[in-house]
This record gives structure tokens, sequence and C-alpha cells, in this order.
């Protein structure tokens, strides 16, 4: 540490000094890293040192670009003239070891010339990246396919691209204290919200941790409420969903090495948007999206339903259906809140198995689960077939939602439920729901409330939430997240009807 | 101590829009389900008019509560008090509403558990359902006013399309029932119009949220809004009953609203009443939750207790309280009681408070003007 | 709050959860006839159709009888012997024999009203024997399900306006009211097939009379509308000697049948005269002609005329007759005591007195208004 500190004191002192100083120092700066290449070469009477770490910088450019025209012809350089000389652009003049240490690990390649105050650095890092591909988990059928991939470069490219306008803001952040990430904080200066961009750069840079993991883990550092089920920052590979909140108001980030994008504030029912249905009519589009409000209903409701008509309530049951009910209830062995279960965990453990395993023996799986072991079971007289559907239909609309994460909620939220309704039967769902209902009124989003245009009513927003309108209806921005400006597009002089035949 | 004029922070200000809900939906609970068989023992096939009367009423109760509000800046009825009969007297009233709204949260509580035990589950055990209850009441009122007023916003709509299965009833009505008309005394019209006052009971909130509301202007329209709809709510099931039971049939039953949904059959709901009595929860909850934070309320403003330990207290008290008892005749007395206090608490006294506070404010300006001289 | 938390859930465990009924354990009462006894009046005989869902057996209705003083007594005795738990929740016919009907339901059906798990869109019938005996043979000579197929037989009836509706329900609100006695399916066994062949009449609880379906149809014209009732008519044929189309068809009959479908009634009764206790009935019907037994010529208005003149004339007669019935057994299944208690408060003794000097004025207006596609 003292040796550290003494060699800091001389550190103003690094520059200028001999190339064979300045080799040591760097070895002993780079821990003797075996990738950790000197290269010196003589041009006229000047020694000079290009070092860098061979595996992170691209070799091409370093030939073509660096050392061809460094060593063409026999220069007098100074470092002044090597960074006007050279076809690269934002050189660095460094003059501290940490900092050059630093840049070398982001891929630069340092330039010394002997007895120089400075020394240069020009990052031509080689990322390795994959290529922007379909996405999987959000896929859409209308509308632009591409997702996020791992490189920030490429994703703030896709952004800008789409969002081609001055007015969209990138701040820059670091976190982590032991593996620094890159972090990009987006919006557009004219629409966003200031208030919640102010608590989104707030939060972002109080968060103190040594590394984080992901865009996805980071929301949960800095989501409002850690204890609750639901996500509260939406997140998403599309691009084009990203922009299109950018362009809603909402504040979005991106995170270096992870090819998710999070958005806020955001209420519950925007996990239930895609951009899909921007794409469609509004009619379809409309019922698709009440659809897979349903869908949300249905996936929590319809087995915890089962489950409390069954062992509570038969009169509920219709006529007609009780005694096929009944009939395939009688030879199973288990309580039905039992059989809910054990089925409910089996398409859970499908679910899962299909998402590790590799996809050609994960669609097997799938098959050879869904029916063989279903059928069996059935057979073995383990589960009543009406179950069987109830569950596969609860289970296929928890898929519906466009955001993995809610989906994911959905299923979970699904056991609770079930036990519930095992103990007080529709009481008990019907607590359950009041529980759930008064726990979505008290969490927020960014400081806004999560039920947002339901409660605090917004009812102007409701054809952006629950419905949508042919696009005349939608010439304001959503009223819930207070945009700095309302207005879309102009209103449209009211159309004259036209007689018929005119 | 009890300062008159409260301020309250902007954020936890509520819109005067939610006045109407808040109204209709602390007055809408338990009441309603019986309400057409108090009535109807009155004033016979004449109870509609009683309906009519006491919406007019309290109506006027209602206007007589404004009043009194507006005379001062931002208040509510504790500051009045205070005002009017200095801090002792003014504690020992504020401590009066405190007991009152508990046993009226009680009340509601025990007459939600009859109703399930004698509709859904006949041999389930009080204590479980009346800590279900509880859970929810503290889970809810431990975040505060707004999203007390957020659940009895959403559940206002989560439960109003139950009045759509009452059209099976309408099919069902009989005009004959409500002739011959106007047979019932003025007397009696006023007996039945008195025999609304549970349904009406809860309105005194208005005296504790006044201070709450953001944009006082418009809070007047809401209230009177809600209180409108209450009314209307309370006219439709009795025209409803009047016409679907017959006259020697009403005065038996003892929620007869809920009886009306016995007819509802559906080819995949085979009883519709049972999802009642389950939907009736969220009828009732924003009722107990809104009466369970105006205690804490009150409590922290008269003694300055933590509203967080008022709470655990209330929610004790009331598993206790609605876990005893069993007795169908006591739960029904006691609601007679609360009923019955309910109306000098909630009706007569506002309109005795009032000229009494008008009384006070010229005394005061007379005092000035004296002094001026 | 923890601690609150866990005292709650504590509790919830303790008190344990609500008691279950699991179907496949139960057996869900789906019928039930109920008898008096032989030897003791006091006794009931009830005998419960209900579901059971035993995988092993190959029907899934079963019978079982037993005897008690009351209803809920009754249900105790006869889960002793079943190896199900019987619940009543589903129930959907109740069948009385005539000789309890004879006594009086009221105290019977009291029960079933108080309970809140029975839907008061349960049907009433009466048997015209005692009805365990009518359930018994059914269930043991015929292969249909006995409990669904009696509630069936009701239903569908009463859906296409043949029957009155006759819930539970519907029951009670008559009984209740003043001036208005309720009408039951009489049901009788043919051919080891339940069947309705009348109604029975109650003067409030007790059974008073009977009718037959073609007289029930009446009750309704002069009580209700019809949306699209039916009725078959027999009309002297002299009347239409000369409009006749001989030519076309030989036949020599006395009468000239026809049917009348899609039937539309509408009906407002007022009480003309409480002195003369005088009612008067506007009735309007809309009919469609389906079929005649002779060839008229239909498309000629007078013709047409002549044979509304005709029906209204024959209907007029058939109430006349049914009224008559009524004053005699002193029962008012049409409610003309609830248009007078409307006007003039009474009580149902009081109306029972009255009921046989009450007189009606009919105004029938009958409309033919299709014939079928061909003239």
């Amino acid at each position: 540490m003292k040796k550290r500190g003494s060699r800091r004191g001389k550190s103003k002192e690094l520059l200028p000094s001999s190339i064979e100083n300045l080799k040591t120092n760097l070895q002993e700066a780079m821990h003797n890293n075996p990738d950790f290449q000197m290269q010196e070469f003589e041009t006229g009477s000047q020694r000079m040192l290009v070092f860098y770490i061979s595996i992170i910088v691209k070799k091409q450019q370093l030939n073509n670009h660096i050392l061809t025209p460094l060593l063409e012809g026999d220069k007098q350089w100074t470092s002044e003239k090597l960074s006007n000389a050279l076809p690269l652009g934002n050189s660095v003049a460094q003059t501290k070891m940490e900092e050059i240490v630093d840049a070398l690990i982001m891929g630069s390649v340092g330039i010394y010339i002997e007895n120089e105050t400075e020394l240069l650095t020009y990052p031509i890092p080689d990322q390795q990246k994959r290529q922007v591909d379909k996405s999987d988990k959000e896929s859409t059928v209308l509308g632009p396919q591409d997702s996020f991939t791992e490189s920030l470069t490429t994703n703030i490219n896709l952004v800008r691209w789409r969002v081609n306008t001055g007015d969209l803001v990138t701040e820059k952040m670091i976190i982590g204290e032991r593996v620094p990430t890159e972090i990009r904080l987006m919006y557009l200066k004219s629409l966003a919200n200031k208030e919640d961009v102010q608590t989104m750069r707030q939060r972002l840079q109080d968060l103190v941790v040594d590394r984080i993991e992901d865009a996805t883990p980071l929301t949960y550092y800095i989501e409002d409420s850690s204890t609750s089920i639901f996500p509260q920052f939406y997140q998403t590979e599309l691009p084009s969903r990203f922009s299109y909140s950018l362009t809603k108001g909402r504040v979005g980030v991106l995170v270096d090495k992870s090819p998710t994008g999070i958005m806020a504030p955001t209420s519950l029912f925007s996990f239930f948007e895609s951009t899909e249905d921007v794409y469609m009519r509004w009619n379809v589009g409309s019922f698709i999206r009440i659809l897979r409000f349903f869908a949300l209903i249905i996936s929590a409701l319809l087995t915890p339903a089962y489950v409390a008509a069954i062992t509570f309530h038969y009169e509920v049951i219709p006529t007609p259906l009780l005694t096929t009910l009944g009939s395939s209830r009688a030879a199973v062995p288990f309580p039905p809140v039992f059989e809910a279960l054990l089925l409910e965990l089996l398409i859970e453990l499908l679910r899962e198995a299909g998402a590790r395993l590799p996809t050609k023996v994960g669609q097997t799986i799938g098959i050879v689960g869904g029916i063989v072991v279903g059928q069996a079971a059935v057979a073995a007289g383990l589960t009543s077939n009406i179950l069987i559907i109830v569950v596969a239909i609860s289970a296929l609309a928890s898929f519906t939602a466009p955001s993995y994460l809610i989906g994911s909620t959905i299923r979970v939220i699904r056991f609770p439920l079930i036990l519930m309704s095992g103990i007080l039967g529709l009481i008990g769902i019907m607590a359950s729901i009041c529980f759930l209902i008064i726990h979505l009124l008290k969490i927020t989003s960014l400081g806004r409330p999560y039920l947002l245009p339901m409660y605090p009513f917004v009812g102007k927003d409701f054809s952006k939430t629950f419905y949508r309108l042919p696009y005349y209806f939608n010439f304001k921005r959503s009223y819930s997240y207070k945009p700095q400006d309302m207005i879309r597009f102009p209103k449209k002089k009211s159309r004259k009807m036209k007689d018929i035949d005119e | 101590m009890n300062p008159t004029n409260l301020t309250i922070k902007p954020t936890m200000r509520i819109k005067a829009f939610y006045l109407f809900f808040i109204m209709t939906s602390i007055q809408t609970g338990s009441g309603i389900m019986g309400v057409p068989r108090y009535i109807y023992m009155q004033s016979k096939q004449d109870a509609w008019i009683s309906v009519l009367i006491a919406g007019v009423l309290v109506h006027i109760v209602l206007a007589a509560m404004f009043a009194i509000l507006n005379h001062y800046e931002n208040t509510d009825i504790l500051g009045v008090q205070t005002d009017l009969f200095g801090k002792w007297i003014g504690k020992l009233l504020g401590t009066i509403y405190i007991i009152y709204f508990f046993f009226v949260l009680l009340s509601v509580t025990m007459d939600y558990i009859q109703v399930v035990q004698t509709f859904i589950f006949p041999r389930l055990s009080a204590w479980v359902l009346a800590s279900v209850l509880v859970l929810l009441i503290v889970y809810a009122v431990m975040s505060g006013l707004r999203v007390a007023v957020g659940i009895t916003f959403i559940f206002f709509f989560l439960s109003l399309w139950l009045l759509v299965f009452l059209y099976k009833s309408v099919t069902y009505m009989e005009i004959t029932h409500f002739q011959p008309f106007l047979s019932a005394s003025p007397l009696e019209l006023l007996q039945g119009a008195r025999h609304t006052s549970y349904s009406y009971l809860g309105m005194e909130i208005l005296f504790f949220i006044y201070p709450f509301i953001s944009n006082k202007e418009k809070a007047k329209l809401a209230t009177h809004l809600g209180l409108g709809m209450t009314t209307f709510l309370i006219l439709l099931v009795t025209v409803i009953s009047i016409g679907y039971f017959s006259p020697g049939e009403l005065p038996e039953q003892i929620w007869p609203v809920l009886v009306l949904f016995k007819i509802v059959e559906y080819s995949v709901v085979g009883r519709f009443d049972v999802l009642v009595v389950t939907e009736w929860m969220m009828v009732i909850l924003p009722n107990m939750i809104l009466l369970a934070w105006m205690i804490s309320h009150i409590t922290k403003r008269l003694y300055h207790v933590q509203q967080r330990k008022v709470l655990m207290v209330v929610a004790i008290l009331l598993l206790i309280g609605a876990g005893i008892t069993k007795h169908e005749y006591f739960i029904l007395q006691f609601i007679n009681g609360v009923a019955a206090s309910g109306f000098w608490i909630a009706f007569v006294y506002p309109i005795i408070l009032l000229p009494m506070v008008w009384l006070k404010g010229k005394w005061k300006k007379s005092k000035k003007a004296g002094a001026k001289t | 709050m923890k601690r609150l938390i866990l005292v709650s859930i504590f509790l919830l465990l303790s008190a344990g959860c609500a008691p279950a009924y699991p179907i496949e354990r139960l057996g869900i009462i789906n019928t039930i006839g109920v008898d008096s006894d032989n030897e003791d009046s006091q006794a009931l005989n009830t005998t419960y159709v209900y579901f059971q869902f035993d995988p092993n057996a190959k029907n899934i209705n079963e019978i079982i009888s037993s005897k008690a003083k009351t209803l809920k007594g009754a249900r105790e005795k006869a889960n002793v012997k079943s190896n199900f738990q019987l619940v009543p929740g589903k129930l959907r016919v109740l069948m009385m024999g005539r000789p309890l009907a004879e006594k009086g339901v009221a105290s019977i059906l009291d029960t079933l009203v108080r309970d809140a798990k029975i839907t008061d869109t349960m049907f009433l019938a009466v048997a015209d024997q005692a009805a365990g005996d009518v359930l018994h043979e059914v269930f043991q000579r015929s292969t249909t399900n006995v409990g669904n197929h009696l509630y069936q037989l009701i239903d569908t009836n009463v859906d296409q306006e043949i029957l009155i509706r006759t819930t539970l329900r519907d029951f009670m609100h008559k009984y209740y009211d003043i001036g208005s006695d309720p009408v039951l399916p009489l049901i009788s066994v043919v051919e080891h097939m339940p069947s309705i062949e009348r109604m029975a009449l109650f003067r409030d609880e007790t059974y008073a009379g009977d009718i037959s379906i073609e007289e029930g149809f009446f009750i309704k014209l002069l009580s209700g509308r019809y949306q699209s009732g039916r009725i078959e008519l027999s009309l002297p044929i002299e009347e239409f000697e000369n409009i006749r189309q001989k030519d076309t068809d030989q036949r020599e009959e006395e009468s000239l049948f026809l049917s009348l479908s899609e039937l539309r009634s509408h009906n407002s009764i007022k009480l003309v005269s409480k002195e003369e206790l005088r009612f008067q009935s506007d009735i309007k019907v809309q009919a469609r002609l389906l079929e005649i037994s002779e060839q008229l010529e239909l498309d000629k208005e007078e013709v047409v005329k002549k044979l509304e003149k005709a029906i209204e004339k024959d209907i007029n007669r058939q109430i006349n007759q049914l009224l008559d019935k009524f004053r005699e057994l002193k029962v008012d299944p049409i409610g003309f005591g609830s248009i007078y208690n409307a006007k003039h408060p009474t009580t149902q003794e009081e109306w029972r007195n009255l009921l046989p000097e009450m007189k009606l004025d009919l105004n029938l207006n009958v409309n033919i208004i299709r014939q079928g596609i061909i003239d």
C-alpha cells in the first residue's frame, strides 16, 4: 500500500521517461499479464513503444491504421503530430499509470514516443458479440423482428436508428464498485416527465453495488418494492418496444453486456400490451388486448375455481356438468386441492424442463410430458380428465402475456390461490383477490401508482390501456404519466359527414 | 392540541371526485342486504316513499354537515368540537365517535360472517372468517387513506355488476304489490324512513375526510351525488323487493336482497346466490377499511397515538368481538342498537351542531366588532 | 404486523378449514318425493333420488326412502342408509303425494324456503298417487335417469308454455299473496313413465281439485301472457257448412278441429265494480292457424273473420266453464283476489267467501295472422 502510494506520488514524474523505464513500469502495473505485448520501434532517431493487450484489440486495425502510418517513411514524430496524423479518432493523451492501465484493459493501444511528456492511447477494442437476431422470448408476428444483443453499442445503435431525433438523450453512468458496468439512461428531453427522469437518475446514482450481473438484476436493486411479486419495471428485448416507450415519454435504461432494456414507469396493464397491438388495426388490436386480460383472469382463477367448486360448492356446478365431473372425480383418491396442485406442478415441471433443454429435445419432452403423462395420469386415476383441461387452459392463458415476467408471476400466484380455495372455497378465492388488489394498489413504479389509469382514475387513458381506438382519437399522449408535451399531432377537424351518394 | 385548522401534505390529498365512491361504498355495505324488510315492516307497500323521504332528509343533513365544515377553513369535526366546546368535551365527543365507529365496524363484520355462515358454510367457525377479514383490513389500512380510497374506488366497480343480475327478479315483479297506493300514514312513512338509517350510516366520514380533499369546490357535488347513488340503490332494492315478494313473505326474509338473487340461474353457474355472497366481500370491505381508517385516524388526532398501534388494537378487538358472537338474535339486536345510536350520532347531531357553529361565529364577529369600536 | 399475521394463521389452522363437501363423496339429491304415512298421520314418508359417483356403479342414480316427522329428520335417517352424504343443494323437483297435498304442504315447503342451500327455482309437483310409489316405479321399471327425467319433463313443458311455471318461489309467492292460489302439475305414471296428465289446483296450501292441461291453458291466458302458446279447439261444424269446400273434402264429421300455434296473447283485468264484484278482462290473441280438419277458403276475409268469431265464442265458453269450477271449489288460481286486494285491501278469508259471487266480462279478440305456407 505504502509502495503504491509512493509510486503514485512519483506518478507525475512517470513521463517523460526512457523506454526501458516505461517498460518495467508497465509490466509491473499489468501484473505480468502474458497477453500484454510491448513492441519497440525506431523511426529515424526516435524510439517509440507500442503496447496493448493482444487479445482485446483489433489486430487488423492495429496494423493498418497505427503501425503502417507510424513506420512508413522516416518521420520525426511528436505526440501532437501523431494524434493528428493517425487516421483514428478519439486519441487520449495520458500521463497517469492508473488511467493508462484502465484504457489498456478497455482495449486501447498505447503509443509512447521517447522523452515525450504524454502518452497516447487509441481505443480499438475487439468485442465479441453476436449478430442482431430475431427475438425468441418476445416474438411478434407483425412489425420489426430484431432484438437487443449483449453489446451496448449495438443496442444504442438500434435505438438511435429508430428514434433518430436530437431530442434523444443518453446519459452515461458507470455502476459497480468492483466490476464497473456502463449503463445508459435514455429519454426524450422535451417529452419525458422530468420528475421521472430525476427519480431514475437518482436511483441509479445512489446505487452502490459491487457488480450488476445484468439489466434484470439491476431492476431488482432500483425498483420500488422488492418484496412484491409483481415486476415494476418493464423489461424488453425488443428495440421497437423500447423506442415506442421512449416516444411515449417513458424513461429507458440500457445496460452494457445485457440484451434487456428497462423501461419505467409502467403499470400492471402495460405488461399486457404488445407493440403488435399498435401494428394491428385498432379493432383487432382491441380484441386481442381484451383477450389477454381475460387470459389473465382465466389463468389465475380457473384452477382455484375448479378446486373450490369441487371441494365446497357442489351447488354452483350446473347439473349436466355435475354428473361428468362427479364420475371423473370418483376414481381419484386425492382431495381436489392436492390433485390440482399435483397437476399444476406437472405443468410447471414441463415448462421448466422445456426451457432448460435444447430446443429439439424440449419439444419432444413437451409432447411426451403433455400427452403421454397426462393420458396416463387420467387412466391411472390420479387426476380427473376435466382438471387436465382446466390446468392446460390456465397454463396456456398464462403464456399469452407479452411479457415473460408477468406470465411467471401469474403462474406463481396461482399456487397460493389454489391453496386458499382448498381451505375456504370461493370465500378464500375472493379474499385472495381482494388481497391482491390491495397489494397492487400499494405498489408503485418509479413513484407512480401501479394501477394507473384505473386508480388514480384517468378515464381518457382507457383507450390506450384497455382497448384501442382509431388513430384520430389518439392525438394526445397518455395523461397518466404527465409527459411534458401532451399533443401527439393536431386534432383533425371534425370530418364532415357525407350524405349517401354524394 | 387539536389545531382547528389542519394542513395536509399534498401527496396525501385526494380528489373530490372520489368522494362519490367513498360515500356510496361506506353506506352500501351490510345494511342494504336487509333494509327493504325493515322499511316494509313500517310502511308496507309505500316503503319506497319512505326511502325517498329518507333520501331527502339525509341530503339536508349532508348540507348541514357542509355548512358546519365550510364555516372553518380546513378542519374536521374534531377541530370544530374543540373550537365549540373546549378541549375536554371535544375529546370526549371524539371518543364517542371512536367507540361508535368501532361498533359499526363490528356490526358489519358480524353481519357478513353470519351471511356467509347461512348461505355458504354453515359449519365454518366465525374465527376463521373474522381473521381473514381482519387481515385484509389491517393490510389495507396500513398504507393509509390513499390506498383505502383506491380500494373503495376499484371495488365499487368490481361489485357494481351485481346490479345487472337483479333483472331476473325485475321480470318477476307484480304491480299489484304496490297497490293500494299511499295507504300508509305519514307517521308510518316517517317510521319507515327512520329504519333506513342503518343503511345511511357512514356519511359522517365526510366530517373526517374533508380536510384531505384537494379541490373542495367540487366536494359538494360529488358527495351529494354519492348520497344520491346510495338512495337510488336502496330505492332500487326496495322497489324490487316489494314487487318480487308477497306481502307475507317480505317481513320473514332477513336478507331479502340476497334472496332476490336466488332465482338467477345459468347454464354455466348453477347457483348465483353463492357467488353474490362471495362477491359481497367486495361490497363490505371498503366499508370496513374506511371505518378502520377513521378509527385509527381519530385516535391519532385526539391522543397522538401511532396509527399503526391503534390499528393493531382495533384488529384484535374486532377479531375477538366477531369471533365470539354466535347467536343470530344477539347480532340482530346489536345491529339494531348500532342503527339506533347511529341515527342520533349521524343524523341528529349535525343538525344540532349547525346552529351552535353559527351562533359561535356570530358571537366571535360581534366580539371582534366590539373590540374594534 | 408480523405477529398479527402469525396469530391469524394460527387461528386459521387451529379452527381448521371449512368443512369440505368433495362431490365424489356426496349423494346429491335431485328429486324428493314426500308422502304422508298411512299409519302415523304425523310422519312423512320421504323418497330421495340422488346422484352418486361410484365408479363401480352402473347407474348414476340411486333411490332411498325413509320415514320421519320432519323433512330434515328424514334426510338424517336416509343418510344412515346411504354410503354417501346426502345433500340438498341441487334439489330440482319436489313431488308430493296427493293425500299429503290434501292435508296441506305449507310446513314442508317452509323448511325448504328456510334452507339457504335450496334453490328457489326447483319445481314442485303433485303425484296422483303416493309420490314415493311414482319414483320407485319409474326408477325400477324404466331405464331413464329418473331425477333428471322429471325435471326435464316439467322444464320443457314450461318452456313450451304448456304448463304454468311452478317453481318453489312461484308457489310460495302465490301462497303468501292475498287472493291468489297456486297450481301445480299433477304427475301420474303411464306405462312406467311419468307423465303430466292434469293440473292440481290448490286452495292456499291444500289440494282442492284438478283440471285438465287444456283447461290449464286458460289460466295462463287470463293471468299472464303467451309468447308462443298453442291450443286445439273443436268448433261445431254447422256454422261453416256453407263455406266448406266440399269438393275437395268429402269426409263427414261433426266438428271442425283446428289447432292454433305460436299464439301470442295479451291480457288486462280490471275490477269494474266492487259491489257487483265484476271484473273485466280484455284479451287480445294473435295466433297462427296451423292445422284445420276441413278445407276452408281462408284467403277470404269474411271466412277468416267468421272463423275468428267462432274461436272466440268457443274460448269464451270454455273459460266460463272453468270459472264455474273455480267458484265451486273456491280457488283463485288466476288471482282476481290480488286485483281486488290492490284496490280494496282484504284478507284471504274474506276473499274466499266473496269468490263465488265473482263475475267476469270477457272481451276476447282473436286474430289469425297466418295459415301456413298454402292457402
